[in-house]
């Protein structure tokens, strides 16, 4: 490889991506649509070129010179199916754009999600069907993959799809969200933790996104990418309450029954209109997008004087808390208050009881792909990160 | 009322100096300078800026004062033009991007006779300004070490990719936040003796970094540590610990200090200091009380109260730890020589 693209260069995969390229001396083109959340990225000696995967030119305009394009862009600023379509377009543009460039390889990452969070037991392979299941990231990653190979098939162009499991590791969100939700006392072992959890330590998958690169029987294919060996969720979710000192251990416990039941009764699973507006308001890229429209952020700024003028100061700190930090506050007392089953959507608890082992034979035959980080070492690393970045 | 302008109408003139413009006693914003310009008119409209231009030097005549707030890159230079026309220059952080440049502007505004005031604005915090005055009256008894921690998730609006550029920015967190904080550490504690400096550069910029410092000064000699983040949240604070008492300085307020005795740490028998009228000192109100002490300077033909002198120290701190740096170690991933620059394409 002379040179390689990188979309989504700023966020978990990507980066860690051009963090081992730029060790082993592969110059990166970085693609940065939001630059304030470059500074992990800007450490390293990757050119960084602002543009958006939604933007065809700003690819066109970058790609030039590369040989390899590496996908790993996710759009999180929509959800629903605007971002069905972001994800599908998204990797349309990225094919066009290396057709019309001249890159001989874009390896793409797609996901498990494309046999929805309840795979069937046959999705062990990778010629199992896509399973549409009205969920827009798991939908989207079926569109953008078929967009992709479709341009494998008619123009020629090599592409490589890898479907990688749980990715978590340093900077991760699967290993901050779970420890965040131990924190907050949010977690449970649903069924005792004994679902199987398809772990990916994040350097074994950048690993098989470079070895993909390299291998021409490669064009065309799609591999599950994974450790070599799975782990309970009860070893996942363990392993990061260790990683906090151990002291939120022993987790709660939950059945599958008691879920539906409290569901039943709390309806939590459809939060109110309310609850979704709270949720998008404590959401700070949404905050940011807000405050980059200018007569909103005049509106917001008279409004926000309005009440600091009519409102006790007491009141307006006490309104902002509970709007604001319910997210950020570590450690929250009221794990006995709450009851914990309805903080679980019915996605998370078909993911965490599946007993589907996805498969890496094929990869470990065409690629060469093997693992080297077990789950033990993937912890440790991820546990020196978690302390470091004081989670 | 003294006119001001501003060269630069990036994120700190939008979110700082503009706002801090309307809570001004002694002057009033009246010029935007950007290559931008409907970026300028646009922010110009919002404030009722009288006179918005894409090149700075058309307001030269118009202002009594420029409020430099470009990229890092373009601090010395653009100064210094207005400098060399007799225009009194607030600069924001980093002064200069070397100590060579920052003296030339010392230099310049003294041959000039014209008035030079550096952006470092925390040394207009009321919370600040207390352990100062803490250390200096000797509250705390003989210093023993001290700690500086400020760290966040980086999300700066940035209108453009400047803070990232080695060229651009002139470095990291370092350079960047590191002015603002760098600056208190010498403002309180005096000259640096010795300094070991690490950071998690590989061929770009640093987002975190670590300094082991000591300071002398006549209260003797301190040692301590600072750590900068853009990657984690630290607990953003600065702390300095005496025989006799410890004093805690709330580095995301203006004017948050809590002290302590030293020899009761860890009990709960700390007691939040006050220092001004008792009114909550905001953070927008420090930039214009900045913008006000620059105005009355050059009102009353006096030094700034932070000037481009007082602040040298900072930068060649700075520059002295980007000569000697080391890796910082993480935990989770093994470091590697950086790569050389030409690595870059």
């Amino acid at each position: 490889m002379n040179r390689v693209f990188v979309t989504g260069a700023t966020g978990f995969i990507g980066c860690r991506f051009a963090e081992v390229a730029s060790q082993r001396k592969i110059p990166v083109v970085a693609l940065v649509r939001n630059w304030s959340r470059a500074a992990r990225l800007a450490r390293l000696p990757s050119r960084m070129v602002q543009g958006d995967v939604l933007d065809l030119e700003s690819l066109r305009a970058n790609m030039k010179g590369c040989d390899v394009v590496f996908h790993c862009a996710v759009d999180n600023r929509v959800g629903g199916e605007p971002h069905r379509r972001s994800s599908a377009l998204g990797a349309a543009n990225v094919m066009q754009a290396a057709l019309e460039t001249g890159v001989k390889q874009v390896v793409h990452l797609s996901s498990i999600a494309v046999y929805s969070y309840r795979p069937a037991a046959d999705a062990r392979t990778e010629d199992a069907p896509y399973a549409y299941c009205g969920d827009a990231y798991c939908d989207g990653k079926i569109d953008a993959e078929k967009s992709v190979l479709r341009y494998c098939r008619e123009y020629g162009i090599g592409v490589t799809v890898l479907r990688p499991t749980i990715v978590y590791g340093p900077f991760g969100s699967w290993t901050e969200d779970t420890v965040k939700a131990i924190r907050q006392r949010k977690m449970a072992l649903i069924e005792g933790g004994a679902g199987v959890c398809n772990a990916l330590y994040v350097d074994n998958l950048v690993e098989a996104m470079l070895l993909a690169a390299e291998e021409p029987r490669a064009r065309g294919e799609v591999f599950h990418i994974s450790d070599r060996s799975p782990v309970t969720w009860k070893e996942f979710i363990h392993g990061h309450a260790r990683a906090l000192g151990g002291s939120y251990l022993p987790l709660p416990e939950v059945t599958v029954g008691e879920l539906a039941a409290a569901r039943r009764e709390s309806n939590h699973d459809t939060p109110s209109s309310l609850q979704q507006m709270a949720a998008i308001i404590r959401d700070p890229h949404f905050r940011q997008m807000l405050r980059s429209i200018r007569p909103i952020e005049y509106c917001l700024q008279l409004g926000l004087g309005t009440v600091r003028a009519l409102l006790p100061d007491e009141t307006r700190r006490a309104w902002r808390e509970k709007l604001l930090s319910e997210d950020r506050n570590g450690d929250s007392q009221s794990a006995g208050a709450k009851p914990i089953a309805p903080l679980f959507s019915q996605g998370q608890i078909d993911l965490y009881t599946t007993k589907v082992v996805f498969s890496v034979q094929k990869a470990r035959q065409m690629l060469n792909y093997d693992p080297k980080i077990d789950f033990g070492r993937g912890m440790e690393l991820t546990s020196a990160w978690i302390k470091w970045a004081r989670l | 009322m003294i006119r001001l302008g501003i060269v630069g109408c990036g994120a700190v003139a939008e979110i700082c100096h503009l706002p801090a413009g309307q809570l001004g006693r002694e002057f009033r914003i009246s010029a935007l300078a950007d290559t931008n310009i409907s970026r300028a008119t646009t922010l110009g409209e919002q404030y009722s800026v009288d006179y918005c231009t894409d090149d700075y030097h058309q307001i030269m005549k118009k202002i009594d004062g420029a409020i430099i707030a470009l990229p890092h890159y373009l601090h010395a230079q653009v100064a210094l033009e207005f400098l060399n026309q007799g225009v009194p220059v607030l600069v924001e952080k980093p002064l200069a991007l070397t100590l060579a440049e920052a003296e030339k502007l010392v230099e310049t505004a003294g041959s000039a006779a014209t008035l030079l005031q550096a952006g470092y604005m925390y040394r207009f915090c009321r919370g600040a300004r207390l352990v100062r005055q803490a250390i200096d009256e000797g509250w705390l008894g003989a210093l023993r070490s001290f700690s500086l921690e400020s760290g966040y998730l980086y999300n700066w609006p940035a209108a453009s990719g400047f803070n990232f550029s080695t060229q651009q920015a002139g470095g990291g967190v370092l350079i960047d936040t590191g002015s603002h904080m760098l600056d208190l550490l010498l403002w309180w504690l005096g000259d640096v003796e010795d300094v070991e400096y690490r950071d998690d550069f590989e061929g770009g910029i640093e987002s975190d970094c670590r300094l082991s410092l000591t300071h002398t000064s006549v209260a003797g000699t301190v040692q301590g540590e600072v750590t900068l983040s853009r990657l984690r949240q630290l607990s953003d604070t600065a702390r300095i610990v005496g025989d006799r008492f410890t004093i805690e300085y709330d580095l995301s307020s203006a004017d948050k200090v809590r002290i302590w005795p030293t020899c009761r740490a860890g009990e709960d028998l700390s007691f939040v200091a006050e220092y001004g009228a008792g009114v909550k000192q905001k953070l927008n109100h420090v930039y214009a009380e900045q913008l006000d002490a620059f105005a009355h300077a050059i009102a009353s033909g006096t030094r700034p109260l932070v000037s481009g002198e007082s602040v040298l120290p900072a930068v060649a701190l700075i520059e002295r730890c980007y000569k000697i740096r080391k890796p910082l170690e993480l935990p989770w991933t093994p470091r590697v020589s950086p790569p050389p620059r030409a690595l870059e394409i």
